[in-house]
């Protein structure tokens, strides 16, 4: 069964075995060296208990298991980011995800066999209780197969579940905190994040004189953006009056924004990035909202032309405010279905927005 | 004969309760347009049913006519209209503004003077607040934030023959691929321009 963990990039699965009447269990984590959904999974391989205590690791190279992590010096939790020199040469030093960060463990190459080991015995998983071992089981023995890296992402994800881990990811909540503080500011501020877990901060005001625009550049890693909308500002110049003028920003996800949400869906598709991994957030101190896809890819577009747009989507939002307004908008102007609005509470609760299908505002919690 | 005549009452009541009940199912609600910024802050949307945005005390007349000004050494000409905007349940009474703006020499920058009522750059009002009008502006280049948020202004004091007109650029996220030099420029001013009344 599905199994959620810290480790946001792990495809995890706990796995149980009846042995001598006892259920056994152990966490089975898969770490791809890349996003290929290829035949044959590349990456590490890491086995704990429930508590996540390290029992076994193996990596595995176009399906072959060739080499195995042994336990050694355990890293106690405020080292996980340390760079460790020849631990993760594939996913990087600082990569919190790779196994070889989260535990101090040393690596024994295993030698190659005939047609490759793309199994792993029971005695591999579960200890000495499964019988047989790697070392002298073969063929017949109890054993089970990993699959490829076909298996690694997992294309029907309940978008609920994906911000809930999300949302208890370090990384990202450290980021989300940064934005909340910024909400004050004229201007916005974001940060783009790729598959690894990295983030990179976006930059305002780039280009053209005059422009208030945040560049987002998106590469064949990019899994989404988050970025603020800000509190209503004064201008700085004054009417015939003599008043402030007053920009009232709205809070919710601009057409713009919508667009460069497509296109990453386009782009994760194109280099095979979990869709269910894409995300746009938008943070302001009315809410924080995430848009995510649970619709059929093949169905998204990306050349819309979204200044055209602009006007309705200003008066959906006058006329319907935030949510419904937008989930209007969406529906009668753009027609993509699965673009999926998601509010995160301050209490860490997430609530689906969605309409009926008499257009009527319908909130759904995540369970 | 009596019956018959209570039997005609009868249905001519029920008649003009249908009548009756009709109308005030289809009834507009009538909400002037200074009071569209009330509904924008409590971030729900205006109520339910019908309604007319109107402009109940003529705060958008004073506005609408020819206005030229210069700036930075262009030239530029407003032509403001009143339009009455007709969407899904809503109806608004908001100002349309079309310009030109030219170079000291003539050169034309930008004219959408002849475009239809409905084309996107057309700037379209908003709501008031205080005394600004605010409109939204979508140029050409709109996808790489050449877009924003027009301040109208005129006052008494210059027995509204001047008004101010200025620029906030729109805070949006522009692609990178699309927009490789970062964002567009802006051919409205983001300083205030005082515009005279033709």
């Amino acid at each position: 069964m599905t199994a959620y963990t810290i480790h946001k990039k792990h495809y995890s699965r706990i796995l149980l075995l009846k042995i001598d009447n006892e259920i056994q269990s152990v966490v089975f984590s898969m770490y791809s060296n890349n996003n290929a959904r290829n035949e044959h999974f590349n990456g590490e391989i890491l086995i704990t208990d429930l508590n996540g205590v390290f029992l076994n690791g193996y990596r595995i190279t176009n399906g072959n298991v060739i080499s195995q992590f042994m336990k050694g010096n355990f890293k106690s939790p405020s080292s996980l980011n340390k760079s460790f020199s020849n631990n993760c040469e594939i996913h990087s030093d600082d990569d919190s995800n790779c196994i070889l960060n989260i535990q101090s463990l040393n690596e024994i190459v295993i030698p190659p066999k005939s047609g490759g080991i793309t199994y792993l015995t029971l005695a591999d998983l579960y200890g000495d209780h499964g019988g047989g071992s790697s070392s002298t089981c073969e063929v017949n023995c109890n054993s089970w197969n990993y699959g490829g890296a076909g298996d690694y992402s997992p294309v029907e994800t309940d978008p609920c579940d994906e911000i809930k881990s999300q949302t208890t990811n370090p990384d990202y909540k450290a980021k989300i905190e940064i934005l909340k503080g910024k909400t004050g500011l004229k201007m916005e501020t974001g940060f783009s994040e790729k598959a690894d877990g990295t983030f990179s901060e976006l930059q305002n005001g780039s280009g053209g004189t005059n422009s208030n625009s945040m560049s987002f550049t998106i590469d064949s890693n990019t899994v989404g953006y988050m970025h603020t909308h800000v509190d209503p500002y004064e201008s700085g110049r004054y009417n015939s009056d003599g008043e402030p003028e007053l920009l009232a920003p709205i809070k919710m996800f601009s057409p713009a924004d919508v667009g460069r949400f497509l296109e990453l869906l386009v782009n994760a598709q194109t280099n095979n990035i979990s869709i269910a991994e894409v995300y746009g957030t938008m943070i302001s101190s009315s809410g924080t909202y995430n848009l995510r896809f649970d619709g059929n890819i093949t169905d998204v577009r990306t050349d819309f032309n979204w200044k055209e747009l602009k006007s309705s989507y200003v008066k959906a939002i006058e006329d319907y405010g935030l949510e419904k307004g937008f989930l209007k908008f969406i529906k009668e102007n753009v027609g993509v279905n699965g673009i999926s609005l998601y509010k995160i509470k301050t209490n860490g609760a997430i609530e689906n927005k969605t309409l009926d299908l008499n257009s009527k505002l319908t909130t759904i919690p995540c369970q | 004969m009596s019956i018959i005549k209570n039997n005609k009452m009868k249905k001519i009541i029920i008649i003009g309760f249908i009548i009756i009940t009709n109308l005030s199912c289809n009834a507009q609600q009538i909400i002037p347009i200074e009071k569209i910024i009330d509904y924008r802050r409590t971030e729900t949307g205006l109520p339910e049913g019908l309604i007319y945005l109107k402009d109940v005390n003529n705060l958008l007349d004073k506005y609408v006519g020819i206005w030229k000004g210069t700036y930075d050494t262009k030239k530029y000409e407003f032509r403001i209209t009143k339009f009455t905007e007709t969407r899904e349940r809503v109806k608004e009474d908001i100002l349309l503004i079309r310009y030109i703006i030219t170079e000291a020499n003539g050169t034309e920058i930008e004219n959408t003077t002849m475009l239809p009522d409905n084309n996107y750059l057309v700037v379209r009002g908003d709501y008031i607040d205080r005394s600004s009008y605010l409109l939204t502006y979508i140029g050409k280049k709109g996808n790489c934030g050449q877009s924003g948020t027009i301040f109208i202004s005129t006052s008494i004091k210059s027995n509204y023959n001047q008004m101010l007109l200025s620029l906030e650029p729109e805070q949006m996220l522009i692609s990178a691929k699309d927009c490789p030099n970062g964002g567009a420029a802006q051919i409205i001013p983001k300083s205030q321009i005082t515009l005279t009344k033709q």
